[in-house]
């Protein structure tokens, strides 16, 4: 890779071009491989295709140019603190949009710091809910019968059920 | 289904390698999810809660069998004889593979005997042991054990030969430590409110954990007599530990007696509570980039100005408190260092940030602010965070530090 580059273009699944800084792109290991391997400069006409969607893609990008500074260079306490009240505005998403793409996203990304958030998200979600209530939060459809699901009540007293 | 929704599903559903289910699919997006993601989510629940999800539909069912974390607490259930069935029926329903996480969480349950008078039961400490040990045949690598209600667990010594562990962090713990430690991969540890039989035995764990790179030690040692905490102190002045050079550690948070062994000789960011400073040379951290000083008592400042010398490429200070524990102290005379001592080397040519908080303005907080003010030439960023204070209270001070000579051309001042 030649280091006067500072930014590199991708596509999208969708086929759209995203621009992506060198130092955010770094997040991603496997972006870091590509970055390693692959050639970058004017020059090269191949661009390459990251297997995401366009709009969780500008989602993406967003949080590895906010978080790119830190990573790459540690930050003070403060910093920490300002990136962790970031990451709490950003996530707040609506479940049925785009949550789990960011989530699938940051695990095909190998983004960790991202698929921790995600995951910790949807957690967050669930917590302290009962199950008819995060069957509704996520639309998930009970296909138990009656029978089963007494069955179920019987082997697991005392858990919150609904 | 607009093209969008179409092609959303389709990232799913190609990621899942299941390409012929129903509908439901599209808006049920996290059922969708491989179960190593559903693992995740479920991973930053407690396990009552991951237990409960097994009730929303066949998908979810198995999944908790799978789970490689743990997380039990005693919160939210209603009986001890409730907490241990769970925890026991979990680990023993549980698929036998390692484990990634386990978190114990343990608390006091209060029942009303025959509505006359509280009855407080704790989960006993032979049943703890028996999930200790659980946990170390699955070979567990990240391991927590900690109290709700601020009253001490007893932990079983077989922690101690946890080979797989590679973070451990006890809060509220008494321990017996073994003579024999053998805790090889272990990375992490924090102990917080733990109760130890004595010091010496530190000497005996650390050299166990020759792996380690974090250490957060808040220890204190068992005394049956329930002597004061001050009597303590006096009788232990010159008390050290030796402790072999631990040479993967660079974070460190402890004691401030701890620093003249040679154990932490290598780390790069230091915690200290300077609760009783050694009397013993301290010896060099040439390493050493961050020093926070948590809580210092003024008489000790001279003690902090000797570690200063001990750490010649110290770049970032920080004290979060100078206290004194009697307030006719205030007035007290006296020096930071003595008039032939030369400044420490760090302030020459390292040191580029100081924090000072909890600054009310007494004599020996704009002392020693106005001494690294001076001396420190290559500072960039002095910060003093005030307590509370009027207007005019805060003016003043602001006024006596800002009129202080500064070494380094190029320094902020931070003030609020």
């Amino acid at each position: 890779m030649s280091s006067s580059v500072e930014a590199i273009t991708v596509l999208s699944s969708d086929g759209d071009e995203f621009k992506i800084t060198v130092s955010a792109a770094k997040l991603s290991k496997p972006l870091n491989w590509m970055l390693e391997d692959v050639c970058f400069s004017d020059d090269c006409d191949e661009v390459p295709t990251i297997e995401v969607n366009s709009k969780t893609l500008v989602k993406v990008i967003e949080y590895c140019e906010k978080h790119a500074p830190r990573a790459n260079s540690g930050a003070s306490d403060s910093d920490a603190e300002e990136l962790k009240k970031w990451d709490i505005e950003f996530m707040k998403m609506d479940v049925k949009d785009i949550l789990f793409h960011i989530l699938m996203a940051a695990n095909y990304l190998h983004m960790e710091g991202l698929y921790d958030l995600a995951c910790q998200t949807a957690a967050d979600l669930m917590k302290g809910m009962t199950v008819s209530q995060i069957r509704k939060i996520f639309h998930i459809k009970n296909d138990f019968s009656s029978e089963e699901q007494e069955q179920l009540r019987r082997q697991h007293p005392g858990c919150s059920f609904d | 289904m607009s093209d969008q929704e179409e092609s959303e599903y389709e990232v799913i559903a190609v990621s899942k390698q299941q390409k012929s289910r129903s509908e439901v699919i599209v808006n049920d997006r996290i059922s969708s999810l491989p179960d190593s993601l559903l693992h995740h989510i479920l991973s930053f629940l407690p396990t009552r809660e991951v237990v409960a999800t097994s009730l929303l539909s066949k998908r979810w069912r198995p999944l908790w069998h799978s789970m490689p974390t743990f997380d039990f607490e005693g919160r939210g259930i209603s009986s001890l004889d409730f907490f241990i069935q769970f925890v026991d029926a979990v680990l023993l329903l549980a698929d036998w593979k390692p484990i990634e996480k386990f978190r114990l969480k343990c608390r006091t349950f209060c029942t009303l005997q025959n509505g006359l008078r509280f009855e407080y039961k704790r989960v006993p400490p032979t049943r703890i042991n028996i999930w200790i040990s659980t946990a170390i045949n699955r070979k567990v690598e990240h391991f927590e054990l900690c109290s709700d209600d601020n009253e001490y667990i007893v932990a079983a010594s077989s922690i101690f030969n946890g080979t797989t562990i590679r973070v451990l962090k006890l809060n509220w713990v008494r321990l017996d430590i073994p003579s024999s430690v053998k805790l090889p991969s272990l990375k992490v540890m924090h102990l917080v409110k733990v109760k130890l039989t004595d010091y010496e035995c530190l000497a005996n764990f650390l050299s166990g954990c020759a792996l380690l790179e974090e250490l957060v030690l808040d220890v204190s040692v068992d005394d049956d007599g329930g002597g004061e905490e001050e009597g303590e102190g006096e009788e232990e002045e010159d008390f050290t530990v030796n402790i072999e050079k631990l040479e993967h550690l660079v974070l460190a948070n402890v004691h401030s007696f701890l620093i003249n062994s040679k154990a932490l000789t290598n780390v790069t960011c230091l915690q200290l509570y300077v609760d009783k400073p050694p009397v013993r040379d301290i010896p060099i951290f040439d390493k050493l980039n961050r020093l926070e000083i948590s809580s210092v008592e003024y008489e000790h400042l001279k003690w902090v100005m000797e570690c200063l010398r001990s750490c010649p490429k110290l770049e970032i200070l920080m004290i979060n408190e100078i206290y004194v524990r009697d307030d006719s102290d205030r007035g007290r005379e006296g020096a930071l260092m003595e008039p032939t001592q030369d400044v420490p080397q760090c302030l020459l040519s390292h040191l580029k940030e100081f924090t000072l908080r909890d600054y009310d303005g007494w004599k020996w907080e704009f002392e020693i602010a106005r001494y690294i003010m001076e001396n420190a030439k290559v500072l960039r960023t002095i910060s003093i965070h005030c307590v509370y204070m009027d207007v005019d209270e805060k003016y003043k001070n602001l006024n006596m530090l800002a009129s202080c000579p500064r070494g380094s051309e190029h320094c902020s001042f931070l003030f609020d």
